[in-house]
């Protein structure tokens, strides 16, 4: 049972580490590009930027919060 | 009976055992209304620093509120919120302390806090059943509304868990990386790791700050977001 769970918790966070990677990826991109396209609204794009990735780096949290019950058993 | 008993010791157990939140606010509490009394018209550094941040607020949270009475009623609340999640969150990088709000009872019972607000308010402005009416978008077929509910019914208790279970990921998250990038000289059995584990810990460490700024301003902004949601049902 235990290695099932260690298993369960490894791959787990793998998969939303890769997800919440590629979401944050998006968002700073898209984020810079439009830093570009106006360089005087670069603080206010700034603050938003950094409001999408607390957003996106929220849901691979929750898979760490599931890892912790995992393990904990 | 036995989880009933267990139920109320929880609660007194929380409210009378955990004094950890209101020593930490409670005296930076009384502090700033020291502080603030001395604010003048022509601001000195400290108290230009607090208007940027409370203008930022201001710019974020004002057009959420369609009418000035209402955001002069709700923005304390909202004030209240953030600098209480902030300055429990930058508890947790003081050395020997734990941060509060890596607490799951914390978290979970302001998001109850908002979430109960956010549902009596809209019930108390629409009546009940008008409420739950609401729910689903105006201008949509019925036949679609009414298979839209469950997905409502979810979505309304989906916000106030995934607000309670962000901030406490976030900052249990953090502590738990840097005790676990500390204990790397066990996991190599040799201290000669040291200096770049201490070098990775202080990083860790610069970061969360930052995590800890970002969390609490979340919190408040989402659950402005659901206040003022609920505030303004009906009209879109």
């Amino acid at each position: 049972m235990n290695m099932l769970q260690y298993l369960g918790a490894a791959v787990g966070m793998g998969l939303a580490s890769l997800g919440g990677a590629i979401g944050i990826g998006l968002v700073a991109a898209k984020a810079i590009e439009s830093m570009a396209r106006q360089p005087e609204q670069a603080n206010s794009l700034r603050a938003t930027m950094f409001i999408g990735i607390a957003f996106v780096e929220a849901t691979v949290l929750y898979t760490l919060v599931i890892a912790f019950i995992l393990l904990a058993k | 009976m036995q989880s009933l008993f267990s139920l109320i010791d929880n609660f007194f157990q929380y409210v009378f055992g955990h004094p950890d939140s209101l020593i930490f606010f409670v005296p930076l509490l009384l502090l700033s209304f020291i502080v603030v009394n001395r604010f003048g018209v022509i601001p000195n550094k400290f108290q230009t620093f607090v208007e940027v941040i409370f203008e930022f607020l201001e710019s974020q949270f004002k057009p959420l509120f369609k009418e000035e009475a209402h955001y002069k009623k709700w923005m304390p609340f909202f004030l209240t919120i953030f600098s209480y999640i902030l300055i429990l969150n930058m508890v947790g990088l003081i050395p020997r302390l734990t941060a509060p709000t890596s607490d799951i009872w914390l978290t979970g019972s302001m998001a109850i806090m908002i979430f109960l607000i956010s549902f009596f308010l809209g019930i108390k402005h629409n009546g009940p059943i008008k409420y739950f009416i609401l729910l689903t978008p105006s201008g949509i077929p019925t036949v679609i509304r009414v298979m839209m509910f469950p997905i409502e019914i979810i979505s309304m208790f989906a916000k106030p868990f995934s607000l309670a279970v962000r901030l406490y990921a976030n900052m249990f998250a953090g502590h738990t990386i840097v005790r676990t990038i500390l204990g790397l000289t066990e996991i190599f059995h040799s201290k000669l790791i040291l200096p770049v584990d201490l070098l990775f810990v202080v990083i860790l460490l610069g970061f969360e700050v930052f995590v800890a700024l970002i969390q609490a301003f979340i919190f408040a902004y989402l659950s402005a977001i659901y206040i003022a949601d609920s505030l303004y049902m009906g009209d879109h």
